[in-house]
């Protein structure tokens, strides 16, 4: 089942939010990510505008995770709700956000700039970065002053690896309290194997239609029409 | 009390075993009691046939659920059907049954989408032991497996990160409560002892006092150990009655019944106790207030027998109140058993049995005359000579001497 969760959280892997208060500025626009681990590899178009944000999946079924498919997920961080959308059942699953954040905000960490900086996208990049001396991961984030991000959309990275994408959660949010938005993310297990690797591969600001963010019309929800067909 | 052979004399070795042996005791039921259940027989039955989750693909709670029960502590039986289960549970063959029914995890979900949804379909946990302690530990063991579960489910990060409601509306508990199990069992075990120490010190107190004087063994068997054993259950009867006016716990429903089947048990105890009192020698310790005690702890009533490690499970067969006290509750609580009439033949035949050898102690060929004398033609007799010789005797030196 951990595997289940993953996958659907997974796919919810770009989802996040660790809703600061929204400054003014907040970035607005259309990201592509690339998103790896041992369960996933998938590349999504993530939605961002400060109530919301969505992981649309490049197929139109949903997200491809381990061979399984369909759905995306939704965050509507003014109603703290997580939708799984399922385009093939035309239904929509509600979960309280409180159960994707809770993990991340339990524990504060502390980061510290590793000292190397790059490039990406054209954007100029920091490297931050975490020893767990508890699990003996590390864990390192590239981020850019350029964007000021509403929220911490690597809420759900956690599920992709319960612990190196847990730090990275937790890293993340740090970062997007001090106004600094993630373009890469890595992280390595206690071996020094790659568990974890992030990347945004484009990046555009702009209007976001409140429709991108919201549940399809038509679509109902999961548990009437589980109910209906009983 | 110098005259008494309880566990200890007047020696200091006697005196070390006093002291001894109650942290002995207490060890070995630490050691022995502290990993909780082992193979606690438990049929289980999954007929659920999982939810494909949007983003998430086959899911089956159930499924998980099973695999987490700790195979350790429990002796798993895994069938096909929730029938199946059921018959193999009513045949007594396990004491646990657990069924999952089709839509448990499609339920789930649904209740996780629509918090107002009741599940219609609820994971069926019936234990078969009117024993608190047992019932505590196999549904301690089953949402320990819970437990995991929802941990699993969340990422191996925390319980509460899942929406999984594994709670106990989920949950169908098939056990209704036992009124007064623990207070019938602790006092029918208190008859026990005090019956079958009781005739121990008093026959003591017969022979060394000389009393003892019947013109054949049969009718002074019969009367004292009835006698003794009709004591023992006024006193049940009595302890009962106040404990439950005292407490204010209701009496199980058919309390009278039950008590019956306990006076074959307190027939046991007093002719053990009147056959061990009269065997047994002043300063030296005697098997029989032990082996009436011991029970408490080994008998299988107070503690599971599961609790014990499985190559000690036998141990409980070897005390008569595993047959004669389990057999008087279940009466008492109306639990019908496929083993209640052989346990009700085995304190017969326990009572018997034991009758016969204080009958045979005191006809003489048994019979020591509390440490003295010897083996004389008439019980009655010898009981006599042993007790004049004793009144003069310093007791345990001389009784050292004495041949049996």
């Amino acid at each position: 089942m951990k595997d289940r969760i993953k996958r659907s959280a997974l796919v919810a892997a770009a989802l996040g939010a660790t809703l600061a208060a929204l400054p003014a500025q907040s970035f607005e626009g259309i990201v592509t990510m690339s998103m790896a681990s041992a369960t996933l590899k998938s590349e999504a178009i993530g939605y961002m505008k400060a109530q919301g944000f969505k992981i649309l999946p490049k197929t139109e079924t949903g997200v491809e995770v381990n061979g399984v498919t369909g759905g995306y997920p939704i965050i509507d961080f003014k109603a703290q709700k997580f939708y799984i959308v399922s385009p093939k059942d035309k239904y929509y699953m509600t979960l309280p956000l409180g159960q994707l954040t809770a993990p991340i905000d339990k524990v504060a960490v502390k980061i510290k700039k590793s000292g190397k900086s790059d490039s990406i996208l054209g954007h100029k990049v920091e490297e931050w970065v975490l020893d767990d001396p508890a699990s003996k991961a590390q864990a390192g984030i590239w981020a850019t002053a350029d964007f000021k991000p509403g929220f911490n959309f690597f809420i759900s990275l956690q599920k992709t690896s319960p612990v190196e994408g847990l730090l990275l959660g937790r890293m993340a949010k740090s970062l997007v309290a001090q106004g600094l938005f993630p373009l890469g993310a890595w992280a390595k297990d206690a071996s020094g194997a790659t568990a974890v690797e992030m990347r945004i591969l484009s990046i555009e600001a702009g209007k976001v239609a409140d429709s991108e963010l919201a549940v399809p019309e038509g679509y109902g929800k999961m548990s009437d029409a589980l109910k209906k067909k009983k | 009390m110098e005259n008494v052979p309880l566990l200890v004399g007047k020696t200091k070795k006697h005196l070390a075993i006093l002291l001894v042996a109650p942290l002995v005791l207490v060890s070995t039921l630490l050691l022995l009691l502290a990993n909780g259940l082992h193979q606690y027989p438990l049929v289980v039955s999954n007929e659920d046939r999982g939810f494909d989750m949007p983003m998430a693909g086959p899911l089956n709670i159930s499924e998980k659920l099973v695999s987490g029960i700790d195979r350790k502590a429990f002796a798993v039986t895994e069938l096909a059907t929730s029938a199946e289960a059921e018959a193999l549970f009513k045949a007594g063959k396990a004491r646990v049954l657990l069924t999952f029914p089709a839509e448990l995890t499609q339920d789930m979900m649904i209740k996780v989408d629509d918090p107002t949804y009741v599940l219609p379909n609820k994971i069926r946990l019936e234990i078969a032991s009117d024993n608190p302690l047992a019932r505590l530990l196999v549904v301690a063991g089953i949402a320990k497996a819970a437990l995991s579960t929802m941990a699993e489910a969340g990422g191996g990060l925390s319980a509460d990160s899942l929406p999984v409601p594994l709670d106990l509306e989920s949950l169908a508990l098939g056990f209704g409560p036992a009124p007064g199990y623990m207070l019938t069992a602790i006092l029918a075990f208190l008859a026990w002892v005090l019956t079958g120490v009781f005739a121990f010190f008093a026959i003591s107190s017969i022979v060394k006092e000389g009393r003892l004087s019947f013109p054949s063994p049969l009718a002074p068997a019969l009367v004292l150990v009835l006698s003794f054993a009709f004591a023992g259950w006024l006193e049940y009867l009595c302890l009962s009655w106040a404990a439950s006016a005292i407490l204010g716990a209701a009496l199980p429903s058919q309390f009278f019944l039950g008590s019956l089947v306990l006076l074959l048990l307190l027939v046991a105890a007093a002719a053990l106790g009147l056959a061990g009192g009269l065997a047994s020698k002043p300063g030296h310790p005697s098997p029989v207030i032990p082996y009436l005690i011991l029970p408490l702890f080994f008998g299988g009533f107070l503690f599971p027998v599961e609790l014990l490690p499985v190559w000690l499970q036998w141990l409980p067969w070897i005390f008569p109140p595993f047959y004669g006290i389990n057999a008087a509750l279940a009466v008492e609580l109306g639990r019908s058993s496929s083993f209640l009439p052989a346990s009700i033949l085995i304190t017969c035949l326990l009572a018997l049995l034991f009758s016969a050898a204080f009958a045979a102690g005191l006809s003489g060929r048994g019979f020591r005359g509390r440490g003295h004398g010897g083996r004389g033609s008439g019980g009655h007799a010898a009981g006599r000579s042993g007790a004049k010789q004793e009144d003069h005797a310093p007791s345990s030196t001389q009784s050292e001497g004495s041949t049996p």
